[in-house]
């Protein structure tokens, strides 16, 4: 890409956002939405509900987007300037590109958002700036802030390599801790809707500072940064998967391989830590509202955590099966091949539990005629069932993830053969223990088997996977390399599993974000106020699933547009202009 | 550059979106989500009528099923539905109440009867249904294992009883309002009182709501013009009266359900109230100078 200077760009930034900051104040004023009576206005042909909801997501997947991946790119930055790794710091940097551009189509779908929200819901929006009014502008204080250091951070990059490393990757950290501080700040919005406080029964503000720290607020924080760096990674895959599908040279080939591979594997490893804190977060709804909580889980949206599981697990096959191609560019990879048939068992099982539904009747009238549970299916349709197979699945995957590591090593310690039997026996013991908690928990009351033994159990989970990881340290120091990895030796279809994560994991966070702003039901502010709009209902999820996948094409689309973009500007000869 | 990627990058998208689609259409169950409705239960109903609503709401409205499995499981959340009259009869064997009180008291004051081995996790089930509602379930509840002697609208009596008495646990003390208080301090206080320790605001909201029946707060004073007007009375009178003997003039087409609010409200912040009242729709008069006016009201409709 060429050169833009660091004022130039700054300048361009800043421009941007006041431009379209100016755009939304236009239009609102030009609307008056907040001088009406009436409490919503119809959207043409789509309605109001599906077209905020369309605009909703695809504004919170770029915003995912471009807050996760500078987590990891200013890591990689980090890294690859304390090791003097050229590689790092070049992925960093196309990292980098990545989320600047990112930035812009986000900003734009929030001016969107902006202008659709008071328009069409001008007596909700009231309420919402009459208890976190403030909270907005201080929103936009944080994006100039953030716009002025990210466009630093990147415009900044080559004059700043040699010298001066270390003051960009600082610059790096504050464009993080920027978009930390706007996730709490809208994440404060949403908690508010969903798990209100700080107000009387009739919607007066008591304490803002009660309205922002709700039940939800923090765990909703950090689900969404978690899941954000998986969302990040699972782009910045799907980048490097599409550039080695239509890459022609070797080199370009074996760099986009190895980018593929590392955001991958930093997607897979934040993935694994979500289902523990979306536990957090369900704890937290519960402890708010018992009702609200079951009908989270176990009501109305019963069957969508069935859809989640077959997405989720499909995540975890698309990412399985590239590691185990994986092997075949690791010299010495094909001694693994055998293990690859118990680790498709195991993530197989896991996964077809983790989604078995509870109940088989969709009805009542259903329930009464066949019964409401499955003599056998019933049983494993549980929470005690599915956190146990959800973390067999996962850690079939992880041991896939540990094979490929050191496919090409053969250790040297003398204490190799007892070091591997040691590895196998922690493997085999947390193995098992993960399977006892499970039986365990159908027999103990619900409270102790959320409180104690689900703890216990993803603590064994986690813990499992760090003792094998500090083992491998040990015992494969100054190992026996067979061979280097041979890096772009890869089928195309190894790519297509990486594009795959990406989309389904897209969908997932369109669908889940529908069921967080469900669980409010018939409320735009839980128990305060209520929706009395035409949409005040839940869709099928039927209804549901068009919409995700409208979003999640539409947002395709646009990234697609932005790939190209970037592309094309490298293309751009020296000298010109990007 | 190879040529060809994009193509199959879109397919591979679309190929998936579609497929999520497909799943979601057609192997999950269709069906919406739609707001409770408040179900209509006349006087006098059938007792097998009532059973039958009561289970309607089980599985629907109340979400109770959520929770309690219709047979007992290993693990169960909350107790099981089958056999749980049977259970409530045995257990109010020796204790002071009858099975009646027992259900009702189990489901508004819910953590009043806590069977060993759960947890208080249950919400106030009259945040979601009506009185009738109420006794439609309870009743359900009473005949999986006992006789039902709950009915419609025999067994209204006890459950105000207990509705009246878990509400006044709530009821927060009173507040002291000083004689040269100025008319924007009552006028505050007056708020307060209607949204909060009032509760006027559950049946006169703010705004237009489809759930209630009854005058929303800007039509609330003009009401009262209209009335008394009709009654030849002053409107300053007649607001007082409504508050404090809400049963001695009912306007047409509405149920006799509103609460004498000397039961909640101290003299003042009745006063308060009334001020509030007036000041959605009017000149206010109100002030503590009537609080005579008031008392001889309060006095007329048998208080204190």
């Amino acid at each position: 890409m060429a050169e833009v200077s660091t004022t130039k760009g700054i300048s361009k930034g800043v421009v941007k956002l006041t431009v379209l900051l100016g755009i939304s104040f236009a239009i609102i004023l030009l609307f008056k939405p907040f001088a009406t009576e009436e409490a919503y206005r119809a959207f043409p042909v789509i309605g109001s509900r599906v077209w905020v909801w369309i605009i909703a997501q695809l504004h919170l997947n770029f915003a995912a987007f471009v807050l996760g991946v500078p987590i990891f790119a200013v890591a990689m930055e980090f890294i690859g300037w304390r090791k003097s790794d050229e590689r790092l710091d070049k992925i960093a940097h196309d990292f980098a590109k990545l989320f600047t551009v990112g930035y812009t189509i986000t900003a734009i779908l929030g001016t969107v958002l902006l202008i659709s929200l008071p328009i069409l819901y001008p007596k909700f929006m009231e309420h919402m700036m009459k208890i976190l009014g403030p909270t907005w502008w201080l929103y936009i204080v944080v994006m100039y802030t953030e716009t002025i250091i990210v466009a630093y951070y990147y415009y900044s990059w080559n004059q700043m390599k040699t010298e001066g490393k270390g003051k960009h990757v600082f610059l790096g950290l504050l464009v993080n801790l920027a978009g930390a501080a706007l996730l709490l700040i809208t994440s404060s919005w949403v908690g508010y809707m969903t798990t209100p406080g700080g107000v009387s029964e009739a919607g007066e503000l008591v304490s803002r500072w009660d309205a922002i720290m709700t039940y939800m607020w923090l765990p909703l924080s950090l689900h969404r940064l978690v899941a954000n760096v998986v969302f990040g990674a699972a782009i910045g895959a799907a980048y490097a998967a599409y550039r080695f599908t239509t890459s022609t040279s070797p080199e370009d080939k074996a760099y986009y391989d190895w980018m593929g591979y590392t955001a991958a594997m930093i997607c897979i490893a934040a993935y694994f830590i979500l289902p523990g804190i979306g536990y957090l977060l369900g704890v937290e709804i519960y402890a708010f509202n018992e009702q609200m909580g079951i009908q989270l889980m176990g009501g109305f949206f019963a069957w969508l955590w069935v859809m989640q599981a077959i997405l989720m697990g499909l995540i975890l096959f698309f990412i399985n099966y590239y590691l185990w191609i994986s092997l075949n560019k690791m010299p010495g990879g094909e001694r693994y091949f055998k293990y690859v048939k118990l680790l498709y068992i195991f993530t197989l099982l896991g996964w077809a539990i983790w989604m078995t539904p509870h109940s088989v009747a969709v009805s009542l009238e259903e329930a009464r005629r066949i019964g409401t549970y499955h003599p056998i299916l019933g049983n494993l349709g549980v929470m005690a069932s599915k956190n146990t197979a959800t973390i067999v699945a996962m850690l079939a995957t992880f041991y896939s993830y540990a094979i490929f590591r050191i496919a090409n090593q053969e250790p040297t310690v003398p204490w190799a053969k007892t070091g591997t039997m040691v590895k196998a026996a922690v493997m085999i013991a947390s193995f098992v223990g993960i399977l006892w908690i499970g039986w365990y928990s159908y027999i103990v009351p619900a409270e102790f088997r959320v409180k104690v033994l689900s703890t216990i159990q993803f603590g064994l989970f986690f813990g499992v996977m760090i003792a094998t990881l500090v083992i491998d340290k040990y015992l494969y120091k100054d190992a026996h390399i067979i061979g280097e990895p041979e890096w772009g030796k890869m089928p195309d279809r190894s790519q297509y599993a990486l594009i795959g994560v990406t989309v389904t994991f897209t969908w997932l966070m369109s669908l889940l974000g529908y069921m967080r702003a469900g669980g409010r039901q018939y409320w735009h502010v839980y128990g305060i106020v209520k929706d009395t709009s035409p949409d005040a209902f839940l869709p099928t999820h039927g209804f549901a699933s068009v919409v995700a996948s409208i979003t999640t094409i539409l947002f395709f689309f646009v990234v697609a547009a932005v790939f190209w973009g970037i592309i094309k500007t490298e293309k751009v000869p020296e000298g010109g202009t990007s | 550059m190879k040529k060809g990627g994009f193509g199959k990058l879109v397919v591979l998208i679309i190929g998936l979106s579609v497929f999520y689609t497909y799943v979601g259409l057609y192997f999950l169950p269709q069906s919406e989500s739609l707001p409770p409705v408040v179900i209509e239960i006349r006087e006098g109903i059938e007792q097998d009528e009532l059973l039958k609503i009561g289970e309607d709401i089980l599985f629907g409205k109340g979400q109770c099923m959520v929770c309690h499995p219709n047979k007992p499981e290993p693990g169960m959340r909350s107790p099981a539905i089958s056999g749980i009259g049977a259970v409530i009869a045995e257990r109010v064997k020796n204790m002071d109440v009858n099975e009646e009180e027992f259900i009702f008291q189990a489901l508004v004051d819910t953590k009043a009867y806590i069977p060993e081995g759960f947890a208080p996790i249950m919400p106030p089930s009259q945040k979601l249904l009506t009185e009738g509602e109420l006794i439609a379930v309870s009743a359900f509840l009473q005949s999986k294992g006992s006789d039902v002697t709950i009915s419609y609208p025999e067994s209204l009596p006890t459950l105000r009883k207990l509705l009246g008495s878990k509400e006044k646990k709530a009821v927060v003390a009173s507040v002291e309002i000083k004689k040269d208080i100025s008319q924007e301090e009552l006028l505050k206080i007056g708020k307060d009182m209607y949204d909060d320790k009032g509760g006027c605001i559950e049946c006169h909201p703010a705004a237009l709501d489809p759930d209630v029946e009854f005058p929303i707060l800007p039509v609330l004073l003009s009401e009262v013009q209209k009335h008394a007007d009709e009654k030849g009375s002053d409107v300053e009178s007649f607001l007082f009266e409504s508050l404090v003997n809400p049963g001695a003039y009912v306007a047409e087409g509405m149920d006799d359900i509103m609460p004498a609010t000397q039961d909640e409200l101290s003299p003042e912040e009745i006063i308060a109230v009334s001020a509030y009242i007036q000041s959605k729709g009017g000149k206010v008069t109100v002030s503590l100078d009537s609080l005579p006016k008031l008392t001889k009201e309060i006095e007329k409709a048998g208080g204190q």
